[in-house]
């Protein structure tokens, strides 16, 4: 009887024991599925940066002919002088190199608003509406103070802008290595 | 003998009480799963900037750049982040019905798509002829992450996201879209 009820109580016993595990799985796997969600978004790969620039147009620019490496960037409103200072510069510093598409996107209505009554060219687009897988990915960028360099058939990189004595030189420099 | 018998039955109580922890943390991931993907897709620190969110979404673009017709003020706004390419959108045979719910609750309903050339035939659209958003504003960009098509996100009529599911609907997505919405009513 004894042996009986041991066998009843290890069987029992295997079958939670199994029920756990099984349950276990599943918790640590949807825990690591809503963390790869995340991780994944900051992996996001560019498409072709269709987009509204901020006189209205509908633009893709990176489709021009010849175009073999495109950078993106947010520009923002709270420091769009400094911002512009800076691509305008870095825009010059790459004009020789052919090929080079540069992109901004503005980060809100009042950016685009006064980028657009720019009279100045500025050597670059600025985006005012993008696509949101692209969108996405410069606002990933943007969080680690970077912008984005695709080159022709590789994966897009990011490359440091904002940061304590950078200089244009040195941002033109590390988007054409 | 009677030490053996002790030790499973000590087990057996463990086991009995780890499947009890294990089996309501399982049922509070599931239950709350709704919450989870509306915590998943807000951007932290992306709550500021001018507008509601409802509103910044009606200034979306369509395919052609042209504005669409979402309804920017006085109504819930449901949103589906799908694209034609994307399989499990095509399969999801909750959102139509959650779609019809809501529309039957006075909700505008539109599509938001990762990229332009993913866009819907109007004539497969469903709900059909519902507006389809290519290009959003960095200004609705920088609240929301958007992780995997599909995504259904619930605004209320002051432009708050109150609900979202990630990934293929549920059969209680329904029900529990209903819920938040005629809570958010009170």
């Amino acid at each position: 009887m004894a042996h009986h009820q041991i066998i009843v109580e290890i069987v029992l016993l295997l079958l939670l024991g199994g029920y756990g595990w099984t349950l276990g799985r599943e918790i640590v796997r949807e825990e690591r599925r809503v963390a790869a969600r995340i991780e994944s978004n900051m992996l996001l790969g560019i498409g072709r940066y269709t987009g509204v620039d901020v006189t209205g147009r509908l633009l893709t620019p990176a489709a021009s002919p010849g175009v073999d490496r495109v950078v993106t960037f947010l520009l923002r409103a709270d420091r769009l002088g400094d911002d512009l200072a800076i691509w305008r510069e870095v825009a010059h510093r790459v004009s020789d190199r052919r090929g080079v598409r540069i992109i901004g996107f503005c980060d809100d209505s009042q950016c685009a608003r006064y980028v657009g009554a720019v009279a100045q060219p500025l050597g670059f687009t600025v985006m005012m509406y993008g696509e949101v897988v692209d969108s996405q990915a410069v606002l990933n960028a943007d969080a680690l103070a970077q912008c984005l360099v695709q080159k022709a058939g590789s994966e897009p990189f990011g490359v440091v802008w904002r940061g304590a004595g950078l200089t244009p030189g040195q941002i033109s420099q590390r988007i054409l290595d | 003998m009677k030490q053996l018998r002790w030790m499973v039955s000590g087990l057996l109580a463990v086991a009995v009480i780890g499947d009890g922890v294990l089996t309501c943390w399982d049922w509070r991931v599931r239950s709350h799963a709704p919450e989870r993907s509306r915590e998943a897709v807000v951007r932290a620190g992306g709550s500021g900037g001018r507008g509601s969110s409802v509103s910044l979404f009606a200034s979306g673009l369509a395919v052609d750049g042209t504005r669409v017709a979402v309804p920017d003020r006085g109504a819930p706004l449901l949103i589906r982040y799908a694209s034609r390419t994307c399989g499990y959108c095509a399969r999801d045979t909750v959102w139509p019905r959650l779609a019809e719910a809501m529309r039957l609750k006075g909700v505008s309903v539109a599509v938001l798509l990762p990229r332009a050339a993913e866009g819907f035939d109007p004539a497969a659209l469903v709900p059909a002829q519902v507006p389809q958003v290519a290009f959003v504003s960095m200004e609705w960009m920088k609240r929301y992450r958007l992780t995997v098509t599909p995504t259904a996100m619930l605004f209320n009529r002051a432009g708050k996201l109150v609900w979202a599911q990630h990934g293929m609907l549920r059969p209680d997505s329904i029900a529990s879209a209903l819920r938040v919405l005629q809570e958010d009513a009170r």
